[in-house]
């Protein structure tokens, strides 16, 4: 299955070359290191299909 | 009486420390808090609180009821002048961070003043302002809308009324009369930190212990005075019946784990979602670099400061004194044992206590009498800390930038109700963009991973009709669930369950590839429709 054609990207808001011009600096930001916070890390349910 | 405990009960300079060198200082740091805030919030919890002032909603566990009535009606006056919402909640930190400010001036003047004479006192009060003022991880604090810029504020306001009423207690001429005005003074200022901040305790328990050991020894304990001081704290504490209040009346913007009853009204003020990070030092790889540049040079005289206020006499005099020295060996346990990614602000409170008691047995020690020492010490920590302005002010320029790049991604999104899922605690910039500037009430937007919680599970099939975490993937159960690959499946399919459950069209958002992705309905291989949600 080519799942290229399983979503379509969206960028309007932006051409790659504006974003060049204005990087967003992630070291001002505390991420983890998948580049995302938490502040509720644990997904839970060990129930999950009998709520 | 040795000339030591002579000394140190019997103040060295003839005129007591004034309010208002403290005062400038705070006054100084709050207009450069102001002028380094960015107007927009920042990383981390920082939009979560800007939208809970905005709405005086109630912020994850442990709810700080205090801040979120205090700084809603702050930041309320703030916004009818004129300031956008970021900018008032953002401002009322900077007030919290000039209040702490003021106080490290305050308390290292007072402890100071306890001391041997020197030839700058003036100075050496101002040696841990100079340290902590421009630092880094504090101005994040400070310019930010957060509750650790009002909970150092608290620590100083603490230190200074246990030193007070510590004299209070010793005195000679009222030996034998409970304490009852004392008592109740101090458990309000228990309480008022203990409704703030949970971490509180490790400063007000051996505060409190201190204290008591005074008015043991001093004969000022009597049931009048127990009794005024469990009013105090009571008084103190009295704002988290909010916490409850709100369990029953839910606000806009609310921690959707909080579940209505009195269990899970508890687990919400003690944080007990948060008590698996205990035991353990993670943090991240930013912030490894962080605590090695910023945190680990202070923390060292922060410690030698603490192991100083242990020095003998250990008389009444100074029991408050070491009641610091202990509570920064605790603050500074609590940090390297919490174990989440940012663990620096924690050790804030370690560092301006300490640094107080630096300063104070520095000044103590014959040596670092001599008439250069001070100012060239302020010289050098001046010169020390002045990136961090570059620093500060470099984030808020990268904070407008990030939030510039967020409006943009969100006008982007193509009219018509959509869900749209930001697997990020900033969504919450979302969530103010619709409920402060009226922008696209329209779209739903998603943290999928609090869809695991039973009480947004429960809402979301309420609402919808199915159930967001029904395909849970076997790779995040047993072992695999809280691995770093459990996660992200489990993540993945509660999108593609909810792009499957409903007709409405599902984005994903994601500021930080930069990418807007439309994944599309199919009926195939849900495994396949996951990869639409691309790689951080």
């Amino acid at each position: 299955m080519d799942c290229s054609s399983l979503h379509r990207e969206l960028r309007p808001f932006e051409d790659r070359a504006l974003l060049r011009r204005l990087p967003f600096n992630w070291k001002h930001m505390d991420r983890e290191s998948d580049g995302s916070r938490h502040r509720l890390r644990d997904v839970s349910p060990a129930d999950a299909a009998t709520p | 009486m040795s000339r030591t405990r002579a000394r140190s009960s019997t103040p060295a300079h003839s005129i007591p420390p004034g309010t208002l060198p403290s005062l400038v200082v705070g006054v100084v740091c709050l207009a450069a808090y102001q002028a380094l805030a960015p107007a927009v919030p920042g990383d981390k919890d920082s939009g979560e609180f800007t939208l809970v002032l905005a709405t005086c909603g109630l912020a994850h566990p442990t709810g700080y009821p205090l801040y979120t009535l205090a700084g809603s009606a702050f930041v309320r006056a703030l916004h009818a002048l004129g300031m956008t919402w970021a900018q008032a909640a953002n401002a009322f930190s900077a007030l919290g961070g000039a209040v702490a400010m003021a106080g490290v001036h305050a308390l290292t003047a007072r402890l100071l003043y306890r001391s041997v004479p020197s030839r700058n006192p003036g100075l050496f009060a101002l040696l841990p302002v100079l340290a902590l003022a421009l630092h880094p991880v504090w101005t994040q604090e400070a310019t930010l809308a957060e509750v650790n810029s009002w909970h150092l504020a608290w620590v100083m306001v603490a230190a200074l009324a246990a030193l007070r009423l510590g004299e209070t207690l010793a005195r000679a001429d009222r030996a034998g009369r409970p304490a009852a005005g004392a008592a109740a003074a101090w458990g309000l200022v228990v309480g008022l930190g203990a409704a703030h901040h949970a971490t509180s305790v490790l400063v007000s328990l051996p505060l409190t212990l201190a204290l008591l050991l005074l008015a043991r020894r001093h004969r000022r304990i009597g049931p009048g005075a127990v009794v005024a001081g469990i009013a105090g704290l009571a008084s103190g504490l009295s704002s988290v019946g909010y916490v409850a209040w709100r369990a029953h009346h839910p606000a806009a913007e609310q921690w959707p784990e909080l579940e209505a009853t009195a269990a899970g009204i508890l687990a919400h003020l003690d944080g007990a979602q948060f008590r698996s990070f205990l035991g353990r030092f993670a943090p991240s790889a930013i912030q490894q670099t962080r605590l090695a540049q910023w945190v680990y040079p202070l923390l060292v005289p922060a410690l030698a400061g603490a192991a100083a206020a242990w020095r003998p006499p250990a008389s009444g005099a100074t029991a408050v004194r070491h009641a610091f020295g202990a509570a920064v060996v605790l603050q500074t346990g609590y940090a390297f044992l919490y174990g989440v990614s940012d663990p620096s602000p924690y050790f804030l409170t370690a560092l301006a206590l300490g640094l107080a008691l630096a300063a104070e047995a520095l000044c103590s020690w014959r040596p670092a009498r001599h008439a250069a020492v001070a100012p060239a010490l302020a010289v050098a920590l001046a010169i020390t800390m002045a990136p961090g302005l570059r620093a500060a002010q470099a984030r808020a320029e990268a904070y407008a930038q990030l939030d510039d790049l967020v409006r943009r991604m969100w006008g982007a999104i193509p009219p018509g109700r959509a869900f749209v899922v930001w697997d990020d605690d900033m969504a919450s910039r979302l969530r103010a963009l619709q409920q402060l500037e009226s922008s696209r009430a329209d779209l739903v937007v998603i943290q999928p991973r609090h869809l695991s919680h039973p009480q947004p599970r429960k809402r979301f099939m309420r609402e919808w009709g199915f159930d967001p975490v029904a395909r849970w993937p076997d790779e995040a159960r047993g072992e695999g669930a809280g691995t770093e690959r459990g996660v992200r499946l489990a993540v993945e399919s509660i999108v593609t369950t909810i792009n499957e459950g409903s007709s409405l069209p599902l984005y994903v958002f994601r500021p930080d590839v930069p990418s807007l992705r439309l994944i599309q309905k199919h009926a195939g291989d849900s495994a396949a429709v996951t990869t639409g949600i691309p790689a951080r």
